[in-house]
């Protein structure tokens, strides 16, 4: 587009063109450096769906212990080797492991390792006075010579229960049995090392090796996923016979990450051919494709600046829809080209776009900053991206364009073909235009029949819409959590309390009352399991003290039969609390727990398939104890984010309506109406499935887009230049976009086929409404 | 009290608690071949190879043994003594005499208890639990060094002749409640000694009655 030493019957260059290319240039520069370090050094994407939603506004103590249930899930991987054999097993679980720890993020998932000494030593000050349910009753319901009795034989037998403490702190084993009531009841061993797990569900009993491994990193961590997926894939290879399960949350974010990638690419390659292609099919040159993709990178590379000045970060689902901008960015250098080659210069061509371009400009970034305003951070980097991005491409073609000189020689050729393609519209709008009426009737009806469409098809605020796992990532994700019983992160209780001693109290009375539902798929983890109320300690610890160390108390009775004088422990002088918790490293494993001041949280974990059942209502009656249904929650989210975006979509209408009346007077409605209808029927066409919160988003998009094709006809009229302009610019976005409403991502599909079929309508029915007053005879 | 013992059982199924009971146990070496090895000391693989061999050419077992438990604070040792016996496939009987009278049967299907007022089986639901604590105290008493290489470190010394074999646990929670496992033996094992983590002991002192062998 630099041709200094063409010879075009142009003035030189005015000085102040000069400094503003050079501006230009300066700012092009230091935001493409400033992206490539902020890239290579601080690795700003992520895919972190749950950073693209809205902070929640319930409880923040809630959303404090759901963020620490999340992380557990976020910073450790399970995988399950099938064991019909553990020798042949075996050596697969070793190869995995060593592969996994082979990457400096990944290392030993060792809590589990080391569970039983921790326990050991928490409890071991208060092991006479914490009783599992089965030894209380056994106290009460034996004499005291019938206790001593059983505990001297024990001492003989070869199988009892393991002493975590000895004779002399705990004489009759309070401790162990303390202990394995502790235990979760799976079936699970230990084969050299690693833990065997033993399935049996219908019947089949099925046995898996466990590999376990902990992040170092966040499982968002591009480099993190590379190392898991690369070990695993390894594997498969290594072992083309092993099978394997899946779980934790990296394994869902690689996944992510590349679903992404592969859309962004698919967006980014079907973008850049059909935009090279229409572009050197129209203009039979390369200078207008090189004014192209400089626009379009100015655009991206100014959008990228901004949002990570102004955010740090960048989802990549942000760069997914940013690249949606790609799209609008072109339509200023698509209209400027087509414009200058039909002025004779680029110069004359900015003069005569100049304001179409700023009101395009202006509105469309207006709409898009609109979303700002929703308390949504996902939306709020779109707009941020967007709004910049469209700042970019429309300076950088006032910036260039004196700059662009068209060559006589070629002058023709975009017109030719502008003129060739025009006659296909001559043919069609001319007929239209004649028949107001029936025209404006069939709008009418289609705009009917569409909300008829959206009004029945209703709405979708599934968190299905969020997900980007595939089906057999989240079957194998399912599987594990099924075998390994582990705590659901979308269903639990909640509960409150002034006191931990409330606290517990509390969650003794939802454990009586879980237990009383007799329902052996029931499963569930509380605090209380781990710390008895301090109600419970003291009557636990009196009932040792009465039948075990009383007068005649079994003790007694027992040293008798083994013919030594001994005495009895020490009682402690406090209480187990759940503060203890805290202080040891066992509260990964735990139910979460959070206390501030003399508020006490914690939630009583579910798993196995009780779940469905309706537990609601087991809350039911107990104060300060709620069921959260995490998912349900999420979905209600949604939902109202749903309305807000739909809101600001409405205020944005209507202002907009507001200010092209004000600017065009009469024809103001000339504009909005195409922009309405395309809305209309491209959510129809979404409406199938129900609308979701990404169809309206994408409604957004249409706005900027079909926007700008409203203010090049109403500025220029409709002519040959701004119907192949327009038919470029919505062409380029329509090829690339389509391609989105493919995509696997649920998000990605909405998003893209509102493009498509918001674009195309846009596209078509904008002309309807821009007949050429003046010289309307003109066939 | 069964419903007690069960608790034991439950105990190692855990997550985290692989550690088994308190084995108070006898291990029956089978016969070597005599023929090859003679007295000269071999390295531990090929040893631990050879004794492995050897309990798996043994049929049938019967002995009695004598043990000798120290708890840590209690002045005096608790002795008892009693009769074992081993079948390959069907398991093992283990039976204290005096001063209490205390069966443990332990088959691949499960364990089961007796004492002076009956039998108990265990519930079905636990099974799994069982064969954990079975899988250790059967490897113990019959020399099955497969299983017991799961969970314990093997190290074998000596010669086939008087051999002696140190087991450590694999695991830490394991090693939450045995310390180390010792076996000495020549031709059968003849000493047991547990060493566990709170600080009992218990030796035991086995003899040999009776052995049937495999037909070859």
């Amino acid at each position: 587009m630099n041709q200094p030493e063409s010879t075009l019957p142009n003035s030189p260059l005015a000085r102040a063109n000069v400094v503003y290319a050079l501006a230009w240039l300066l700012v092009f520069c230091v935001s493409g450096v400033f992206c490539l370090w902020q890239v290579t050094t601080n690795k700003p994407f992520h895919s972190n769906l749950l950073e693209l939603l809205p902070h929640d506004e319930r409880n923040p103590a809630l959303h404090e212990l759901s963020l620490l249930m999340a992380s557990r899930f976020e910073d450790k991987l399970l995988i399950l080797i099938k064991s019909d054999n553990p020798e042949t097993a075996l050596p697969q679980a070793k190869d995995l492991q060593a592969r996994l720890l082979a990457s400096e993020r990944l290392g030993i998932n060792n809590i589990s390792q080391t569970i039983q000494q921790e326990l050991i030593k928490l409890y071991r000050p208060f092991s006479q006075q914490l009783l599992s349910s089965e030894r209380r009753e056994w106290l009460q319901t034996h004499s005291a010579e019938e206790i001593a009795e059983q505990s001297y034989r024990d001492l003989f037998s070869p199988v009892t229960l393991p002493r975590p403490y000895g004779f002399a702190e705990d004489p009759f084993n309070l401790g162990g049995s303390w202990l394995t009531s502790l235990a979760p009841r799976l079936k699970m061993q230990e084969y050299q090392g690693f833990p065997l797990v033993v399935d049996e569900r219908n019947g089949v009993t099925q046995s898996w090796l466990l590999v376990t491994a902990k992040l170092n990193s966040s499982p968002f961590d591009v480099s993190t996923q590379k190392d898991v997926t690369g070990a695993v894939q390894a594997f498969r290879k290594q072992w083309p016979n092993a099978e394997i399960l899946t779980s934790g949350m990296i394994f869902h974010a690689a996944a992510g990450t590349q679903q992404a990638t592969k859309e962004i690419n698919t967006v980014g390659l079907g973008s850049s051919i059909a935009i090279i292609a229409l572009v050197l099919l129209v203009f039979r040159r390369f200078t207008p494709l090189v004014a192209v993709f400089l626009s379009m990178t100015a655009a991206y590379l100014l959008a990228l600046t901004v949002c990570l000045l102004v955010f740090g970060r960048i989802h990549i689902i942000t760069l997914a829809f940013g690249s949606t901008l790609l799209g609008v960015a072109g339509d200023y250098a698509i209209h400027f080209l087509v414009t200058s080659h039909a002025q004779g210069s680029g110069l004359a061509a900015r003069r005569h776009l100049k304001h179409a371009m700023a009101i395009g400009a202006l509105t469309g970034m207006g709409a898009y900053l609109l979303q700002f305003t929703t308390p949504f951070p996902g939306l709020q980097q779109m707009a941020i991206f967007c709004a910049a991005g469209i700042f970019g491409a429309w300076m950088t073609v006032l910036a260039l364009a004196p700059f662009y000189r068209v060559n006589p020689a070629s002058t023709n050729s975009p017109i030719l073909a502008a003129d060739k393609f025009f006659r296909i519209a001559e043919k069609v709008y001319p007929t239209l235009w004649r028949k107001p009426r029936w025209v404006g009737a069939s709008l009418v009806v289609i705009t009917v029949l569409g909300l008829v469409v959206i009004v029945r098809g209703g709405v979708n605020d599934s968190v299905i819409n969020l997900n980007t796992s595939p089906i057999n990532l989240l079957n194998s994700e399912r599987r594990v959590q099924e075998i390994l019983q582990q705590p659901s992160v979308s269903q639990f209780f909640f509960i409150e309390a002034n006191s931990p001693e409330q606290l517990l109290q509390k969650t003794q009375a939802l454990n009586t009352k879980l237990a009383a539902l007799h329902d052996p798929d029931m499963r569930w983890q509380s605090l209380q399991q781990y710390v008895p109320s301090r109600v419970q300690q003291e009557a636990d610890r009196s009932l040792i003290a009465q039948k075990l160390y009383g007068e005649p108390g079994a003790l007694k009775l027992l040293c008798q039969k083994l013919g030594t004088p001994c005495a009895a422990p020490v009682p402690a002088t406090n209480w187990l609390n759940p503060a203890d918790l805290d202080a040891s490293s066992l509260g990964e494993l735990l139910p979460p727990m959070l206390h501030k001041g003399d508020d006490w949280r914690t939630l009583v974990t579910l798993s196995g398939n009780g779940q469905s059942r309706n537990l609601a209502e087991v809350a039911n009656g107990l104060e300060g104890v709620r069921l959260v249904n995490q998912t349900d929650d999420l979905s209600q989210l949604l939902g109202r984010y749903r309305s807000s975006v739909s809101l600001v979509l409405l205020l944005t209408i209507v202002l907009l309506a507001i200010g092209l009346t004000i600017r065009y007077r009469r024809h103001g409605w000339r504009m909005v109406v195409p922009l309405v209808v395309a809305m209309t029927l491209a959510l129809a066409i979404a409406a199938i499935d129900g609308i979701t919160l990404f169809h309206i988003m994408a409604l957004l998009l249409i706005i900027g887009i079909g926007l700008d094709t409203a203010v090049f006809y109403t500025e220029g009229g409709f002519n040959a230049e701004s119907w192949l302009a327009s038919s470029l610019s919505c062409g380029t976005s329509i090829i690339a976009f389509g391609l989105l409403s493919l995509s696997a991502v649920p998000v990605l599909h909405q998003f893209g086929l509102i493009i498509l079929v918001g674009m195309l309508s846009c596209w078509l029915l904008t002309p309807l409404f821009f007949r050429p007053l003046p010289e309307l005879p003109r066939i | 009290m069964k419903k007690f013992v069960m608790a034991a059982l439950i105990a190692s199924t855990s997550l985290f608690a692989f550690g088994a009971t308190e084995p108070q146990k006898a291990s029956s070496k089978s016969e070597s071949k005599t023929s090859s090895s003679a007295t000269t000391p071999v390295n531990n693989a090929n040893l631990l190879a050879q004794l492995s061999a050897r309990s798996k050419a043994i049929q049938s077992l019967q002995g009695h043994f004598v043990q000798e438990k120290h708890i840590a604070v209690l002045p005096v040792p608790l002795n008892s003594n009693g009769k074992f016996a081993f079948e390959q496939g069907k398991g093992v009987d283990w039976e204290t005499l005096t001063p209490v009278r205390n069966a443990v049967h332990l088959t691949p299907n499960g364990i089961s208890f007796e004492d002076d007022k009956g039998k108990t089986q265990n519930p079905a639901a636990q099974q799994a639990g069982v064969e954990v604590v079975a899988k250790i105290f059967m490897g113990v008493i019959t020399g099955e060094l497969d299983d017991l290489n799961n969970y314990f470190a093997v190290v074998a010394s000596g010669s086939d002749k008087q051999w002696k074999l140190l087991l450590t646990p694999r695991s830490a929670n394991l090693a939450a409640y045995i310390q180390t496992i010792e076996l000495n033996g020549g031709e059968f094992t003849e000493q047991l000694d547990i060493a566990e983590t709170n600080g009992d002991k218990t030796h035991i002192a086995f003899t040999t009655d009776k052995v049937v062998r495999k037909a070859e």
